[in-house]
Order: C-alpha cells, then sequence, then structure tokens
C-alpha cells in the first residue's frame, strides 16, 4: 500500500492548482472528442452554411446582376459569410461545453470537484478553458474549408484568426455558464441554440453585411432602424467583424474595437459567472 | 505506448470529419469554369489598344492577349476577344459598362487594387505597373531640367506625378506618343522621359539607356486580369494555368518581347 | 501530513435548516480513528445533509465539525484533501474509462504523477476492475461504478472515506460484496470509514451505530450493544375485530410499543406472554413473537420502520439520465 507516500512530494498550491486545471481541462478535451453528435453537428453546421447556403447565395452578391450593379463589396458572398460561420461553429460548441455544467452539477461530477482541494476559480477556469479549446478545435474544421471558400488563408492570418478564435470562445464558454448556473431545470440544448446563439449569430451581421458604402443615415434608409440598432449593439457584429478583417481583409469597424469588445466580453462574463459559482 | 486502436477510438471521428471536409473543398462551388468548356472559348473583353498590353497588332498582340492565349490554351479551349473601348480608360471597372454576359475575363488594363477587387475577382498579378523614368544619362539631380511625360490612357496618378516633378524644381513637356518621347530624349530635348513602366522598358531596351522607377511615393500597381465576382472555378483555373506559366518561363519571355528586360518590381 | 492524534471525525452541536424544516438539530458525535461508523436512519433523517456538512459542500448554521481536527468551515481545503468520498448519487464520467476517471481525479487532487500510476493499479486491483481499466465508465454495472468511486477516493491521501448510502440501489450480493471492500480498506489502510446506510441489515458490520431521525441523533452504540438496550421482545398480534382490538388496547396501554397496519406491537417478556394468550388467545387472528435485533431497536427508538420512499424529483432527473440522457441533446 502505497498511502503517505505523497507526504514528502506535497506539491505547492500553485503546481496543485495547475495540475489540477490540467486534470479539468483534459476532461472536457476527452468527453468533446469522444461526443460523436457534438462532432457531426460541428461538421455539418459549415458545410451547410458555407456550401449550401453560401453557395446559393453567392450569385446574389455579385458586383452586377448581368449589367446592373447592386451593392458593391470586395468579396463574394461565400468569402464574407465564412467568419461568420467560424463564429458560429466556436459559439454553438463553446455554449454546448458550458452547458454541461449543468449536468455535472446535476450528476455529481461538479460535487467530486467541489470537494477537491481546488480553488473554484481553478475549477470554473478548468471548464472554461476546455470548453474554449474544444470550440476552437470546432472552428479549425470550419478553416478547412477556407480554400473552398476562396479565403487566402496565410500563416499570419491563420494565427491571428485563432487568436481571435480563442477569446471569443473563452467568451461565448463563459456565458454559457453563467446562463447555466441561472437555470435550475435542464429542457435540452435546444432552448440554447433557439434563445441564445441563433439570435446572437443573426443579428451581428454576419448574414448580410449593412451596406458599408453607406453613410449611417443611408444605411437607416436601407434597413429599419431596429435592426440596424440592434445589430450595432450586438457585441459579436465586432467579433465577426475583426475576424473578417483577420480573414478576407475587410472590416467595417476598427480592428481594435472588435478585438477590445471579444477581450471585453471575455473578461466581463467569466467575472460574472465566477461571482456566480463563488456563491453557488 | 500509444495504442493504435484506442488511438483510432479517440481520434477516428475527427480524423472521418476532417477528412470528409477536406474532402468537400474539392466539390465545385459554381459551374464557371464548366460553362468554358462547354462553349470551348474563353470570351474577353480587351481595349482596342493599350499598348504594351494590346496592341491591336495580329502578329503581336500584346502582353495581355498572348498570356490569355497561352491560359487558354492549358484550359483546353480557344480565347474570344471580345473588344470594347471602354476599358482602360480609367481605372475604375465599374465605369467599363461590361457584362456577364460580353465576357468572362477582362483583360488590357486591369489593376489590382481595391476598386477594381470591389468589382471584381481578380487573378494573381502577372506584372507591375507604374510611373517609370528613362534618360540617356543618369539623373541625379532634377533641378531645372525638362522631362518629357508620356501618360497612359489609363488613370495613372497624373496630379501626383506632376506635383512630385515640380517640388524638385523639373519643367514638365507633356508628350501624345511614344516616338515623340524618344525623340525628344535623342535630340536632348529632355533630360529625362517619363511614362507607364512597361513601354518605359521597351524604350529603353531598343535605345539602350537606363530605366528605373519613379521615386515609391507614386503608386504602382500589379495588373491582372478581372473575373467576376463568384467564378471561383475559372479563377482558379486561370490562377494555375498562369502559376504554370510563370513557372515554365513563357510569362517571362511574353514580358521580355514586348518591354525588354522589366522592371523588377 | 500532520501525523494525527486525535479524533478522525468531531462533529459538535451541529445544525442546518433549510427554510422552515430543521434538517440537523444539535448533532454531535465523534468518531475515533480506524473505526467503521454507521449513520442509520430511514430517507430524510439528515444523514445526507451532514455528509454534505463534513465534506464542506454546506455550512452548518451553528456547532462546529471537524475531519482530521481540522474545521470543515475555516480549513476546508486541509479537510477536503484527507477525505475520500463516495457520493450518494453516482459521480463518475460516463464518458471517460474507468482508467481515466481515476487519472483525472488524480490530477485534481494534485497527486504526483508516478504515485498516481502506481496508486490506480493499485486501487483497480483491489476492487478488481484491472480487466475494465480501458472499458468507458457506462459500460460498467451499477456494482463495479461504486466500486470504482471506492477505488477513486483512495487515489489520493485519504485518512478518512465518507459513503453516502454506498449500498443503495445494489442487488443483496453486490451490497454484501461493498461491505467486504469496506471491512478490507479498514484492515489494510488504517482508515476510517464514515457511512451512512438506511438497509439496517447492513451495520452489523460496523464497529459503532449512530442512528439518527428528523435531524436527532437517537443512539450511538455497538451494534450488540443497541441490540440490547434497545431490543426488546415483542408481541405482535393481529385482533379479530375492531371490539378485540381496543379490548386490547385497553388492557395493556402500558406496553404498546407501535400498531402498523391491524398489528399492534406490545413489549413482551415471558411471562407476559402466558397470560396475553390466556386472556385473548381466542380473540387474535396471528400472533408473533419478535427476539431483539437493531431493526427492532430502530423501532423502538423512531416509532418507525426503515422503509424506501417512491423515488423523489431529483431522483427521476437522474433516472433520466442514466437512460442515456445527454447535454448535447
Amino acid at each position: 500500500m502505497s498511502r503517505g507516500d505523497g507526504a514528502g512530494v506535497r506539491r505547492s498550491w500553485l503546481a496543485a492548482q495547475l495540475g489540477g486545471l490540467y486534470g479539468l481541462w483534459l476532461r472536457e478535451v476527452i468527453r468533446a472528442i469522444r461526443d460523436r453528435g457534438q462532432l457531426i453537428g460541428g461538421a455539418s453546421r459549415p458545410i451547410l452554411w458555407v456550401l449550401i447556403l453560401g453557395i446559393g447565395l453567392n450569385p446574389y452578391f455579385r458586383g452586377e446582376v448581368y449589367g446592373q450593379a447592386s451593392f458593391v463589396v470586395p468579396f463574394t458572398y461565400l468569402q464574407f459569410i465564412f467568419p461568420g460561420v467560424v463564429a458560429l461553429n466556436v459559439m454553438f460548441t463553446s455554449v454546448q461545453s458550458a452547458v454541461s455544467v449543468v449536468w455535472d452539477r446535476q450528476f455529481g461530477f461538479m460535487r467530486e470537484v467541489l470537494t477537491s482541494p481546488l480553488s473554484r476559480t481553478t475549477i470554473l477556469l478548468g471548464k472554461i478553458l476546455g470548453g474554449s479549446t474544444v470550440a476552437l478545435m470546432h472552428g479549425c474544421l470550419v478553416l478547412l474549408l477556407a480554400r473552398f471558400a476562396d479565403i487566402p488563408l496565410t500563416i499570419l492570418g491563420a494565427v491571428q484568426a485563432l487568436g481571435l478564435m480563442a477569446i471569443l470562445s473563452f467568451a461565448v464558454t463563459s456565458l454559457g455558464v453563467v446562463i447555466a448556473n441561472r437555470i435550475r431545470t435542464f429542457e435540452g440544448f435546444g432552448v440554447f441554440s433557439n434563445a441564445v446563439i441563433m439570435p446572437l449569430y443573426f443579428t451581428s451581421s454576419s448574414m448580410f453585411p449593412l451596406d458599408p458604402s453607406l453613410s449611417k443615415d443611408q444605411t437607416y434608409v436601407t434597413y429599419p432602424e431596429w435592426l440596424v440598432t440592434i445589430v450595432t449593439y450586438n457585441p459579436l457584429t465586432y467579433a465577426v467583424d475583426a475576424l473578417r478583417g483577420v480573414l478576407i481583409g475587410y472590416h467595417q469597424f476598427p480592428m481594435w474595437m472588435g478585438i477590445g469588445v471579444v477581450v471585453a466580453a471575455a473578461v466581463i462574463l467569466f467575472s460574472i459567472a465566477l461571482y456566480d459559482f463563488g456563491r453557488a | 505506448m500509444p495504442d493504435p486502436r484506442r488511438l483510432a477510438r479517440n481520434f477516428g471521428a475527427i480524423g472521418v470529419i476532417v477528412g470528409l471536409l477536406l474532402a468537400v473543398t474539392f466539390l465545385p462551388p459554381d459551374n464557371a469554369l464548366h460553362e468554358v468548356r462547354a462553349s470551348g472559348a474563353l470570351r474577353a473583353c480587351t481595349p482596342a489598344t493599350y499598348p504594351p498590353l494590346v496592341t491591336g497588332n495580329p502578329d503581336r498582340p500584346g502582353i495581355d492577349i498572348e498570356l490569355l492565349k497561352a491560359v487558354a490554351a492549358r484550359l483546353g479551349v480557344d480565347l474570344a476577344l471580345n473588344v470594347n473601348d471602354a476599358i482602360g480608360r480609367d481605372f475604375n471597372p465599374r465605369n467599363w459598362g461590361l457584362t456577364r454576359a460580353q465576357c468572362q475575363v477582362i483583360a488590357g488594363g486591369v489593376v489590382d487594387s481595391q476598386q477594381t477587387r470591389s468589382f471584381l475577382e481578380t487573378s494573381p498579378p502577372h506584372a507591375r505597373t507604374g510611373w517609370a523614368v528613362i534618360s540617356p544619362q543618369p539623373l541625379n539631380d532634377w533641378t531645372d531640367r525638362t522631362i518629357g511625360v508620356l501618360a497612359p490612357v489609363s488613370g495613372f496618378d497624373r496630379i501626383g506625378l506632376a506635383s512630385l516633378l515640380r517640388d524638385r524644381g523639373a519643367r514638365i513637356v507633356v508628350v501624345r506618343t511614344a516616338d515623340e518621347l524618344v525623340a525628344g530624349l535623342t535630340a536632348r530635348r529632355f533630360d529625362a522621359g517619363v511614362t507607364e513602366a512597361l513601354l518605359a522598358s521597351r524604350l529603353a531596351d531598343e535605345q539602350r539607356w537606363p530605366v528605373a522607377w519613379a521615386p515609391p511615393s507614386l503608386q504602382r500597381y500589379g495588373l491582372v486580369f478581372g473575373l467576376w465576382k463568384g467564378d471561383l472555378t475559372l479563377k482558379r483555373a486561370i490562377g494555375g494555368a498562369l502559376h504554370d506559366l510563370e513557372a515554365s518561363g513563357t510569362t517571362a519571355a511574353i514580358l521580355r518581347r514586348y518591354s525588354g528586360a522589366p522592371l523588377s518590381p | 501530513m500532520t501525523p494525527m492524534a486525535g479524533p478522525a471525525i468531531r462533529v459538535a452541536a451541529v445544525s442546518k435548516r433549510y427554510g422552515r424544516t430543521l434538517a440537523l438539530d444539535g448533532v454531535g458525535f465523534t468518531v475515533p480513528r480506524n473505526e467503521i461508523f454507521a449513520l442509520l436512519g430511514p430517507n430524510g433523517a439528515g444523514k445526507t445533509t451532514l455528509m454534505h456538512i463534513l465534506c464542506t459542500i454546506l455550512a452548518p448554521d451553528s456547532g462546529v465539525a471537524e475531519v482530521a481536527g481540522f474545521d470543515v468551515a475555516r480549513a476546508p481545503l486541509e479537510a477536503r484533501s484527507r477525505l475520500g468520498i463516495v457520493f450518494q448519487e453516482p459521480s463518475l464520467d460516463d464518458r471517460l474509462t474507468v482508467r481515466e476517471n481515476l487519472e483525472i481525479h488524480g490530477l485534481v487532487f494534485g497527486v504526483p504523477r508516478s504515485l498516481r500510476r502506481q496508486r490506480i493499479t493499485e486501487m483497480l486491483a483491489m476492487v478488481d476492475l484491472t480487466d475494465w481499466a480501458d472499458k468507458p465508465a457506462r459500460a460498467l454495472s451499477s456494482g463495479m461504478k461504486r466500486r470504482l468511486e471506492i477505488a477513486r477516493a483512495l487515489i489520493h491521501d485519504s485518512e478518512i472515506m465518507l459513503l453516502d448510502e454506498p449500498t443503495a440501489g445494489l442487488d443483496a450480493q453486490s451490497r454484501a460484496r461493498m461491505w467486504e471492500y469496506v471491512r478490507r480498506l479498514k484492515a489494510e489502510r488504517q482508515l476510517t470509514v464514515l457511512v451512512t446506510t438506511h438497509y439496517i441489515e447492513e451495520v452489523e458490520d460496523a464497529d459503532r451505530v449512530c442512528i439518527i431521525d428528523k435531524g436527532k441523533v437517537l443512539a450511538i452504540d455497538t451494534p450488540a450493544a443497541l441490540r440490547r438496550q434497545q431490543g426488546e421482545q415483542m408481541l405482535v398480534c393481529t385482533p379479530r375485530s375492531e371490539s378485540d382490538r381496543d379490548a386490547i388496547l385497553e388492557r395493556f396501554a402500558d406496553r404498546i410499543a407501535h400498531q402498523r397496519g391491524g398489528e399492534i406491537a406490545l413489549r413482551a417478556d415471558e411471562a407476559f406472554i402466558e397470560s396475553f394468550l390466556d386472556q385473548f388467545g381466542q380473540r387474535v387472528r396471528a400472533i408473533s413473537t419478535e427476539t431483539p435485533s437493531l431493526e427492532t431497536a430502530f423501532l423502538s427508538l423512531t416509532g418507525r420502520e426503515l422503509r424506501d420512499r417512491a423515488a423523489d424529483g431529483r431522483e427521476v432527473t437522474l433516472a433520466f439520465g442514466k437512460r442515456g440522457g445527454e447535454h448535447t441533446r
């Protein structure tokens, strides 16, 4: 029996927390790898959104429709929607991972962790980092379609995109945990998808651009004011915009704004999640 | 030791999905290339003349035309030209009055710029252009010198050039043709000449004069072929053909034939 | 680790209230080292609440709970690192393999790599799951899952095991086997084991039993002593009619232990049985005697039998999860 052998090698608090963080992170990643359903979703979303929707709408998005110039933008629709689909896949997977907090709570794993010598911050961070990593992997699945959508993916561009995606994953996973902490009964993932992800996605100018060549007043003429307002206040708008800037070199807002919004969202949402978690 | 069975269980599904997504990228996203192959001809809109890109001379048709012919040959189709005088009048392709019904490729004065890309898809650039300086004797100081300027038909930045020359204290004489410019330089009426880079290097080659890019404060452009947005398959096929031509030295040979030794970018 | 003198667990005057229900009402006891201590009580007696306080999930409203000398409210991390806990609800990760479940527990509890590997091998062998090491946890039977959870609780330097209803939902054979492991643990690893159960026959294996009901400690002693003190011989009869029943109740009002259904239980001794048969022999349909057991001890202390209740809401959700409810659906 090896009981007590640990006495001599008892590690520092920080090392123990880091080891635990790695354990929790590893668990999330292993679970995700085993989850066929999630993987299928991660593959089918990009295929449907990029291939089917992208190709379907591509002709309508040409600079000319047999001589008639409509919207003049320096990209094709496939290129335009691509960064949005990256964000969509990241969001879906982030929230999926975050929602597993509900199951962990219901089915005991959370208790097993809460009675470990790990601090609450470490536990939450492990959970969120694990979920973000999985979400980042799912975002990369979309990047595999870059050739198809004619995205010139350079190494620098890919690295920048990965950085943005990582912060976005962290922010959305935190958001998922914040919401999951507030629900007592679990109605299934569909509720999240329909109530959180899709509305955020559709109102983030991921699917259609608010025409960049129009001035603010003209935008209000082209689109109803309420829609423009929603899009303007949706933080995801800025995240997708920055991602678009990195991937296809086109952005409506300054890059710092997109990065700033995502980082701020990550910090704020994580703080809220931590506050909730400390009380729970 | 990684047990292959366990590895397969853990990463098998991921492998399958990555494979599926990569396989999907080989699906043709549109039928532009298919259309070209079906009709047996690559239709190109070009200006009547835009030397040295398009000359109008059947024996020496111009850089863009020769390149497109080589591209069409690689695609296994003929090249059909559709002459449109508006092309190259300025740098904004939207003003050229082109439609998808007329042609699939636009050649002869399409430059790689944000403005072009807002309207057209572009092939990778096959040559660089911009203002270039030729002079019988190298010129270090432009003060009180007379400069002959031959402006090409397209929308080069004439204002930028004019203010640069004036800032350096040069006198500007505008000429109409290449012959006029060469005559002026030969007769020492001009100390130097400024014109479009490809033309400049041809003249320099013929006269054995040195040639150089104008100062980098003046914009340089990549010369490209224009394609309609969304014709991704055609764009890839043309891009691939151009890449092959570049690799086999055909592009360089064509450029040498029209402009001597082109200026390195 | 500090080699500890003093008790493994000390609970003093602990109270906990949920809204208007007083779940624990001044509970106190001490568990010395290397003892199997059983908390016996019906569902809702407060056993699980007490467990949660000991494993630092809940804070007591008042009173002190100490694990290995550490106050669970003041030094929860110290307390936790010395506890091995098996919860009532399964807390394994179904998607992970048996080994991965142990591995991640080891990481979370900061067990160094080589020691972790060594203990995982040892513990798997101990609970006879070595052949299952690379199978996903969901492939295990519920008995095997429990054994795995016990193995998991011993991957880190646990000195005290808290087992919350470790045998709930297991068949008789698995339950017997579970106790075999618990006894072996105590013998081989000098562990202190605090176990809750509502299966009365199981606590015979414990060193001491604490009977708890409605948040109050009713008795603490060895199983044998409890039987002696509390267990009286009982005479259980079923009267023929209402009038017979009333007559018996009136005649032996001072001996009534309890009534259940049509039966009346009376505290008895040999002489009493003789005289009862003389007087009421014709007026009862059935008669039996019960010799002292923990069951009767429990009955006389709490006035009710231990019986499983219908599944509550949480267990229903749990069952849904077991049937394959997953978070991605």
